[in-house]
């Protein structure tokens, strides 16, 4: 079974980014959805790192955004993943500060779509450690949480988390040094952690 | 617990922290190595096998759930761009909660407008119409601020309208009556012309004061009622003895007198007579 990893290119027969970039520049369907596979899993591992809650929701606002901004933009793959990322980021902040003073609340039945849903032995599996996962980069303080989401999920470089984030490059590694840390102490102490993690 | 066997029980968690801080220990070229995926858990230092392990989770392939809702996103997308709407993926905002914010909007901005009325009518800096209105009313809450008609006696507290004015305006243009008029009227009327015509508008205007027309005219002694020296002047002698109540005249002689009759001389000379030369 062949396994790609959710950055990944996609197949040598799919057209080129830049070509699909143009496409979808000018509004072309296939094109914007050629985009959002290749990048929705992404935002959305990187919403749930950083806050679980109405993760969709927020990838939802980010994809109109980009939608909107589209046209305008400039570049080529890399920059387009870092404005991308820019922008759903803009749009997790503006979310949280818009709900911080609302009480959270979970419609029910929107859980029990959620637990009637019929996944894939596998995907459920992968999903079950992907979520340890993403929960336990969510106990790191949110600089640091940040830091490890764009450059292991986004794929993004050390330059351009610093650019995104407003921070120096050399602040940015120290970040993503003490994150490294600060998870592999948490993995070391509680063998259990690690299990649940690995598995 | 014996005192020996605390200690013994910190040093040993001492020496467990020290060792795991050995353990993971890291160089920032490895760091850096693990951050971009180049090393897979089996190259890492054992400490970081499960960190390694989970970035490689968090990069794993995408998931059914993950790709559910293409559809509706990449129509969400499009009306987006095109600036249609976008009902699907636009963040619901409860009506409820928009009436609301509509009604804390209100309420804030009602308060905030009656704070700095308030502030004003009590700095007095409000105009006088309404700082009076303003001590009206806040006097029925017990605020007592500056009234602008507090010192007015018995003279009306309210201004008067345009309304209580009975007096009828005037309907028919009305004729000057002054000075001006006449003036103007003389202007128009006078046969006179040129400078008579100038001199005689002036001295209606100065009230006969005026001495316009009267060029190069020497002014009439009040005392004697003459003028000084008749206009043309037929000689520089006769004005001289004229102007100098005669006494000129004795300058005259004197000076023939002590120039042995030369100034004399000097005089027809002037005058075009044949001299006569000493």
């Amino acid at each position: 079974m062949e396994v790609r990893r959710c950055t990944d290119e996609p197949r040598s027969d799919a057209p080129g980014f830049d070509a699909v970039l143009d496409a979808a520049q000018l509004g072309e369907e296939w094109a914007l959805a050629a985009l959002w596979r290749r990048l929705q899993p992404a935002l959305l591992r990187f919403l749930r790192g950083r806050d679980p809650r109405g993760a969709e929701d927020v990838a939802s606002e980010t994809w109109i955004r980009v939608g909107r901004a589209l046209p305008s933009f400039v570049g080529g793959e890399a920059e387009f993943r870092a404005w991308f990322f820019t922008i759903a980021r803009r749009t997790l902040i503006d979310t949280q500060r818009r709900t911080s003073r609302r009480p959270n609340t979970v419609a029910l039945d929107a859980a029990a779509e959620a637990a009637a849903r019929d996944d894939p032995a596998e995907d459920a599996v992968a999903a079950c450690g992907l979520d340890r996962v993403l929960a336990l980069v969510g106990t790191l303080p949110a600089d640091q949480a940040d830091v490890v989401l764009l450059r292991v999920i986004a794929g993004l470089d050390v330059a351009d988390v610093a650019a995104m984030t407003g921070k120096r490059p050399g602040t940015v590694r120290v970040l993503q040094h003490r994150a490294l840390r600060r998870l592999a102490a948490v993995l070391d102490l509680e063998p259990a952690v690690e299990r649940s993690v690995t598995r | 617990m014996s005192r020996r066997d605390v200690l013994s029980l910190d040093m040993e968690r001492l020496l467990r922290r020290l060792d795991r801080d050995d353990r993971l220990r890291i160089d920032e070229t490895t760091a850096e190595r693990i951050f971009s995926g180049a090393m897979t858990s089996d190259d890492v230092p054992p400490a970081y096998r499960g960190v390694t392990i989970a970035f490689e989770r968090l990069r794993s392939a995408p998931t059914e759930a993950e790709l559910t809702g293409e559809a509706a996103a990449v129509a969400s997308m499009v009306a987006a761009a095109t600036g249609g709407s976008h009902q699907v993926f636009e963040p619901r905002t409860s009506p409820v909660r928009n009436k609301r914010r509509i009604v804390s909007t209100a309420s804030a901005t009602l308060v905030g407008s009656l704070s700095l009325f308030t502030g004003l009518a009590a700095a007095n800096a409000l105009p006088d119409a309404a700082q009076s209105v303003a001590s009206d009313v806040l006097s029925h809450v017990g605020v007592t601020v500056h009234d602008p008609n507090a010192h007015a006696g018995t003279h009306p507290d309210t201004r008067g309208k345009s309304t209580d004015h009975t007096e009828e305006a005037p309907t028919t243009p009305t004729t000057g009556t002054g000075k001006g008029s006449d003036i103007s009227q003389l202007a128009h009327t006078t046969p006179s012309t040129g400078v008579d015509k100038g001199a005689a508008i002036s001295t209606e205007a100065s009230g006969g004061k005026s001495q316009a027309g009267q060029h190069g005219a020497a002014a009439t002694n009040p005392a004697t009622g003459t003028t000084p020296v008749t206009t043309p002047n037929p000689g520089g002698t006769g004005t001289a003895t004229t102007a100098s109540g005669d006494k000129s005249s004795h300058g005259a002689t004197n000076a023939d007198t002590r120039s042995d009759g030369h100034s004399v001389a000097g005089s027809q000379n002037a005058s075009g007579a044949p001299g006569t030369k000493p």
